[in-house]
């Protein structure tokens, strides 16, 4: 992390090459932790896309070579995927659920009827969720993680202290953007003196981050109503905001929907989601393993 | 050096026909490169030059700033890039980006100033710049004979809009 933060984010060329020397120690320590050594290991799960083809590389290497030499099948995985089948690993979520995914790059709504019966209701048209937090931060010289900058930030906030526009939220569709947002959010920045802006920080913070949790929570139930589900999935980097968090089990408890958020660490990227949805799609595993390759665009 | 052509786009519509223009002039492996800060409408007009480029509206162009690279297939690639994130231009390579460069493809990249000078010698730079809440002054910079052909040919677009 520290890495990452001096950057301002994930720097492509450092991470891949962090990611070489580091998968070996990674994968020897997990199963340490587990207790279990390589020959427990009965199928490998490895992510295939989307992503930058440099770090998806590193572990689809990695992970051929351990199938290889233990014969064993390989399950390619949709990074995608993990992050909506996360929720499976503290929770036995029964199909059909909605699931929605929000992080750095990715804001999208599907209807989940089974592991391999995923269908995208609507996603964002130009920022993800997570940017806009990210974006938010920068345009009030904060920094990065914005997500958890603006997060800690709001605690001590009011969020009716400002309002800012919630886009597409009464559309009739699934999409999401967040670009207007930030341009409104740069605007009413640069138009308050710094002194204003200082004194009021926390409030102006909170009410920005309503603005996009609102969005959030407003389409998602919209969805759970039209396809009449009972489970709600919220992951992805920002499924660890506390702010949503709140709101998201606030609404379900109100509307009587299953809200399922998994723990902060498993919202955020990690292999135990690509673990569980390798598990789920076992029958896809393959010992033809130099048939396998990264894919930069891959969507489900 | 080819003359520069700025416009002033006075709403977003308008600045999308202006994008949905040069989509239409360029062809594989041309570069531009998209500047301008934060909210300037750098993806606004990677969105209209794809689909001048003829990327069915089914195809959500949306912000690279994570992904670093985006790819979108119309009737020829589109590589969308975005510079924010990369701290130094050794980073580059590592993306691959050099190989993007000498593809078939078209390259539209957010930031691309920010390497200004690792970006190939013939490009088109445009400069975004706010110039109220919704109006922009729009800017093209050819380098190269084949792009000031299509700042030429924008020229007489636009003044026809």
């Amino acid at each position: 992390m520290e890495i990452h933060a001096r950057y301002g984010g994930v720097v492509p060329e450092l991470a891949s090459r962090r990611h070489i020397e580091t998968v070996g120690f990674v994968v020897d320590e997990a199963l340490k932790a587990a207790g279990k050594s390589l020959d427990d290991i009965t199928a490998v799960a490895v992510t295939k896309g989307p992503g930058l083809i440099g770090s998806l590389l590193v572990g689809i290497s990695y992970a051929k070579s351990i199938a290889y030499s233990k014969n064993i099948p390989l399950v390619a995985v949709n990074h995608l995927k993990g992050h909506i089948f996360a929720a499976m690993i503290e929770n036995d979520v029964p199909y059909p659920f909605i699931s929605l995914l929000v992080s750095g790059g990715h804001t999208a709504l599907y209807l989940v009827k089974d592991h391999n019966d995923i269908t995208l209701l609507g996603a964002t048209r130009d920022d993800a969720a997570g940017e806009a937090f990210d974006n938010a931060s920068k345009i009030v010289g904060l920094g990065y993680p914005g997500g958890i900058i603006i997060d800690r930030l709001s605690k001590s906030g009011r969020a009716d202290f400002h309002k800012f526009p919630r886009a597409m939220i009464s559309k009739n569709t699934f999409d999401f953007s967040f670009s207007g947002l930030k341009t409104s959010f740069r605007n009413y920045i640069t138009g308050e003196t710094n002194e204003y802006l200082e004194k009021n920080l926390s409030d102006i913070a909170a009410s920005f981050q309503e603005a996009v949790v609102d969005v959030l929570v407003s389409k998602a139930f919209k969805a759970v109503d039209k396809y009449n589900v009972k489970g709600l999935v919220v992951s992805g980097g920002v499924a660890a905001n506390s702010r949503l968090r709140e709101r998201f089990y606030e609404a379900g408890e109100e509307k009587r929907v299953n809200v399922y958020i998994p723990s902060k660490a498993l919202c955020t990227d990690n292999a135990a989601m690509i673990g569980v949805a390798g598990y789920l799609d076992l029958g896809s595993g393959t010992t033809e393993y130099l048939t396998l390759n990264a894919l930069s665009r891959y969507y489900i | 050096m080819p003359k520069k052509l700025a416009f002033t786009s006075f709403n977003l519509s308008n600045t999308k026909k202006i994008g949905n223009m040069l989509g239409a002039l360029l062809a594989a492996g041309d570069i531009v490169s998209l500047n301008g800060e934060l909210g300037a409408g750098k993806t606004t007009i990677a969105k209209a030059i794809s689909t001048g480029l003829g990327l069915k509206s089914d195809h959500y162009v949306v912000s690279p700033t994570f992904a670093i690279i985006n790819e979108y297939h119309a009737d020829v690639k589109i590589y969308h890039f975005d510079f924010y994130r990369l701290g130094d231009p050794s980073e580059l390579d590592g993306i691959g980006a050099y190989e993007y460069f000498q593809s078939d493809g078209v390259c539209l990249i957010e930031w691309g100033d920010k390497f200004a000078d690792a970006l190939p010698k013939e490009r088109l730079d445009v400069l975004l710049e706010h110039a109220g809440a919704r109006q922009r002054t729009i800017t093209f910079s050819p380098h190269g004979k084949r792009y000031a052909k299509i700042v030429d040919d924008l020229k007489i677009s636009v003044e026809n809009l």
